[in-house]
């Protein structure tokens, strides 16, 4: 994966960052710069004694920095990066340095977008391949199944449990009236969830622990809507998953994820190959402590129009990490989603290359609003969903911004407002989240090219 | 539909209140959850469902649509170069003002900027290119027509309309006038001031009686333009009394020993009082009143004003005002001759020259301006993107950013890095494409990284092709 200013930018953790690393590319900041084979290292004075060792790998994006920032990558890794992609003939070639050596010992390669060796994945395929000689115990291995096997049936039960429980909250709730709940949403929101959490149902407990901040965006009667919506969505998802518990889709929702190496050692996984293009990003602090990173994708030159969420979750302290993405960006590669009734999240398992030139986005759905129907016929308690809206505008109702169809049929009511310049613009293609009740604008090809709304 | 917004308006209303809503609900939810364990959950999934499926809030009436933002007449930024613009837009130091010269570099070369790259918040300062955004800002949806004419002259954006009356006042100065005479009275103050500053262009004899009705114009602005544009034209009203007063802070002497040539300084002031009495008497009098209290022309006036720091700025601005263009061509061609006429000092002079004068005179005022350029970057607002190699490189400011660029760890550093981002800053703004390739390579070979943020707009400046020139 080439480094453009693109990446740099889309790598950096905030603005701030942006602005302080563009501060440092100046000769006096550098005393020494260096190259090698992949290989980019310097050393940056700043405030100390000592200049700071700054060292980053252009083929994977890896990076090192001996500054004490809590931010990563941080400036000087940010301005090493730009200096380097912008004009590499500072940079001298020299002799990898140890220090760079010992980085490079400790490092561990990550990154979603390389493609993996099918021999070096962690699977129980891959692990017998490796080490085919080992002789395995049938006594150990027998205990070793059998321990699984108990963890696994506890955690079943723990998670049913769990389920009950909420469900038994929920008709709590409703029975006390829904009014002492919006007057006390947080307190009796915190306390199921950490009981959730206790039974090992964390994905149920975040969501329950969000639901508070939702709810504090909304103004009146759209606040009791959300409570009902949410709640009838958990009640399915409780009775669902206590009727099927080994539902993998539902598992995820109550519990945990399968891992990415996991997924893709899966048989059957939906896979979807093709020019992908990046349409939006939502990056949002949970209140766990974790930041989610949610990546929408939508297939370029094929119909129906399809769509897939790259969703990774770090943690806060560690500021944005590796995203590699940048709302507009295009690039071929293989999608492998997570088994779903309507499948949207998924991987990436092979990213080929970018797209040469521009290519159109679908045509959209005759009524759009279909494909929110269907999908919640599938999976009701499906909570939002991308949408490929036909040519429209931005209409305000008062102050309220609404999206609304050029053959004035659809009209859907916007989360928030865009800009002057954009909500004057006509939108010949639009992409957003439909969440039931509001339209979550991300991106939209206009005669001024494609915009994006939030990235 | 309505039926189904009644029922869970009804059990939205029970379930608030933490009762049941088996009572409004329709026959066949009762059917399906009868037998449930948890009833009141179950009807409220399927409340849920219908809520999300079958219902959609509906906007209350007719939806406003904002008007739609207009092309402009060029191009904007292709895709390459737009990074490059927002990166210079984030730099430290570039703000509204920055930037708006680079929408005038961007004009010279024929390109506009995309409106999600930047807005500006006022289009103040703005090449008028940017007029119809102008208009869009205020909601207007007019659409403009192939010529101004007195039938047509409300179809018109305001902008526009004023670019079209300065245009008509270089081809046709009459006719403009007539237009503006049968329709400026009826204009906000505002606009009518902006659509009166348009005479300025080919201002002449034939435009002194309808300067002279606007003496009584419900506006002090527009008033006080028409006295500037009259005193221009040599038509003072009775000034004696202020002339008389203003010409004793001057006197005049004799330089040389040959030829005695005429001198004006300033007469040394004892209180601050008579300073600022001096320079309220500076906006009361006109260039001919003063001059020929003083016995002279004036353009023997210019070419003898001798005075100080202090007062040439009062020259200049009495020349800006009032002076005729011949008088604001000889001042400005004063410029770098000595200290009392600094580019900045006769900067007030750059609106009053065409575009032919201003070219001109760029490499003088390049000269003799010092490391920042801010004085050049005044003058040279309509002819950014113009300037050669030649004529910077060799410019002693040039010579004086050079230095500052050589690496040092030394405490000024900051002190020089301020003046080499806004001195290359401005060179970026001035500078032809070669030019400005040419001045990064000899900052580059002194010490600076081709990355040095200072570079950022030489470096716009030397990959922007032309584009449509308007």
């Amino acid at each position: 994966m080439s480094l453009t200013t693109e990446t740099i930018t889309a790598l950096a953790p905030d603005q701030a960052s942006l602005k302080a690393a563009n501060k440092l590319m100046k000769a006096s900041k550098w005393p020494s710069l260096s190259k090698g084979e992949t290989l980019v290292w310097g050393e940056c004075q700043g405030s100390g004694a000592n200049p700071y060792r700054t060292v980053f790998d252009a083929t994977d994006h890896g990076y090192k920095c001996t500054c004490p920032s809590r931010k990563f990558p941080c400036k000087h890794v940010l301005a090493l990066m730009w200096m380097y992609v912008e004009d590499p003939s500072p940079f001298s070639d020299n002799k990898v340095p140890d220090w760079v050596t010992d980085w490079l010992g400790r490092r561990r390669k990550t990154g979603p977008a390389t493609k993996a060796d099918s021999t070096e994945r962690k699977s129980l395929v891959a692990a017998r391949l490796a080490e085919p000689e080992k002789p395995v115990d049938p006594k150990v291995e027998a205990r070793r199944k059998a321990a699984a096997e108990k963890r696994a049936q506890a955690t079943q039960k723990s998670l049913l449990q769990a389920v009950q429980d909420l469900e038994q909250w929920l008709n709590d709730q409703v029975t006390t009236g829904l009014s002492a709940f919006l007057d006390d949403a947080g307190e009796r929101c915190r306390t199921i969830a950490a009981r959730l959490v206790d039974s090992k149902a964390q994905a149920l407990a975040s969501r329950l622990d969000e639901l508070p901040a939702r709810l504090m965006h909304l103004r009146g009667e759209a606040r009791l809507d959300a409570v009902i919506q949410e709640f009838g969505r958990m009640v399915l998802i409780c009775r669902a998953y206590a009727a099927a518990p080994e539902d993998p889709e539902l598992r995820r929702i109550v519990t945990t994820s399968e891992t990415r190496e996991a997924l893709l050692d899966l048989k059957d996984v939906p896979r979807k190959a093709g020019a992908w293009e990046v349409v939006g990003e939502q990056v949002a602090t949970r209140r766990d402590g974790l930041v989610s990173q949610s990546t929408w994708l939508l297939l370029l030159d094929h119909e129906p129009a399809t769509f897939a969420l790259l969703l990774d979750f770090y943690p806060a302290s560690l500021g944005k990490r590796t995203s590699a993405f940048s709302v507009g960006e295009r690039f071929q590669a293989e999608i492998a989603y997570y088994p779903a009734r309507q499948p949207m999240r998924a991987v990436l398992a092979d990213r080929s290359g970018d797209v040469p030139g521009p290519l159109p986005w679908p045509e959209p759905a005759t009524d759009p609003m279909q494909n929110y129907s269907a999908a919640l016929q599938k999976a009701p308690w499906t909570s939002r969903l991308p949408l490929l809206l036909p040519p429209g505008r931005i209409g305000f109702d008062g102050k309220e911004p609404w999206w609304l169809a050029d053959e004035r049929a659809t009209t859907l009511p916007l989360d928030t407002a865009p800009p002057d310049h954009l909500a004057g613009s006509a939108l010949n293609r639009t992409v957003g989240l439909w969440d039931g009740t509001t339209f979550a604008l991300l991106a939209a090809q206009t005669e001024w090219g494609s915009l994006s709304f939030n990235g | 539909m309505a039926d189904l917004a009644e029922t869970l308006r009804q059990a939205k209303g029970r379930w608030m209140l933490g009762t049941s809503a088996n009572e409004v609900v329709p026959d066949t939810w009762r059917d399906a959850v009868e037998g449930d364990v948890n009833p009141e959950l179950a009807l409220m999934a399927i409340a849920a469902q219908a809520d999300l499926i079958a219902l959609r809030r509906v906007p209350g009436g007719e939806l406003s649509q904002p008007p739609q933002l207009p092309r402009l007449a060029l191009p904007t930024l292709p895709e390459q170069h737009r990074a490059r613009f927002r990166r210079i837009a984030s730099s430290q130091g570039v703000g509204e003002p920055e930037l708006k010269s680079v929408l005038h570099l961007l004009v010279a070369r024929g390109w506009s900027v995309h409106p999600t790259d930047y807005m500006p918040r006022s289009f103040t300062g703005a090449p008028t290119l940017y007029g119809r955004w102008a208009n869009w800002r205020e909601g207007s949806k007019a659409e403009p027509v192939d010529a101004l004419t007195a039938e047509n002259w409300g179809n018109w954006w305001p902008a526009e309309r004023r670019d079209a009356l300065r245009q008509m006042r270089e081809d046709s100065p009459d006719q403009a006038r007539f237009l503006i005479e049968t329709h400026a009275a009826a204009l906000p103050a505002e606009q009518r001031l902006a659509v009166v500053e348009t005479l300025a262009v080919s201002l002449g004899p034939d435009d002194v009686d309808y300067l002279q009705s606007l003496e009584t114009d419900r506006s002090g602005k527009v008033r006080q333009l028409a006295l500037s544009f009259l005193a221009r034209l040599g038509e003072t009203g009775d000034e004696s009394e202020n002339i008389a007063e203003f010409a004793d802070y001057f006197s005049l002497g004799k330089r040389g020993l040959i030829n005695r040539a005429t001198t004006i300084t300033s007469n040394k002031l004892k209180t601050n009082a008579q300073k600022v009495r001096r320079g309220e008497l500076a906006k009361l009098v006109s260039l001919t009143g003063f001059a020929s209290a003083l016995g002279l022309d004036p353009i023997g006036l210019i070419d003898a004003w001798d005075g100080t720091q202090e007062t040439t700025p009062l020259l200049v601005e009495i020349v800006a005002q009032t002076g005729s263009d011949q008088a604001v061509a000889r001042l400005a061609a004063r410029a770098g001759e000595n200290d009392e006429f600094t580019p900045l000092i006769l900067a007030p002079l750059a609106k009053r020259l065409t575009d032919t004068e201003r070219r001109e005179i760029l490499p003088k005022i390049l000269a003799s301006d010092e490391e920042t350029f801010s004085a050049t970057r005044v003058w040279a607002e309509t002819q950014f993107g113009s300037l050669s190699h030649a004529d910077i490189l060799s410019a002693d400011g040039v010579q004086s950013l050079l230095r500052h660029a050589k690496p040092s760890q030394s405490d000024e550093r900051h002190v020089k890095d301020h003046f080499l981002s806004t001195g290359l800053f401005s060179l970026g703004l001035l500078a032809d494409q070669e030019a400005a390739q040419r001045i990064i390579t000899t900052f580059t070979e002194a010490g600076l990284f081709a990355t040095d943020p200072a570079l950022g707009l030489l470096t716009f400046n030397a990959k922007l092709n032309s584009g449509e020139t308007p």
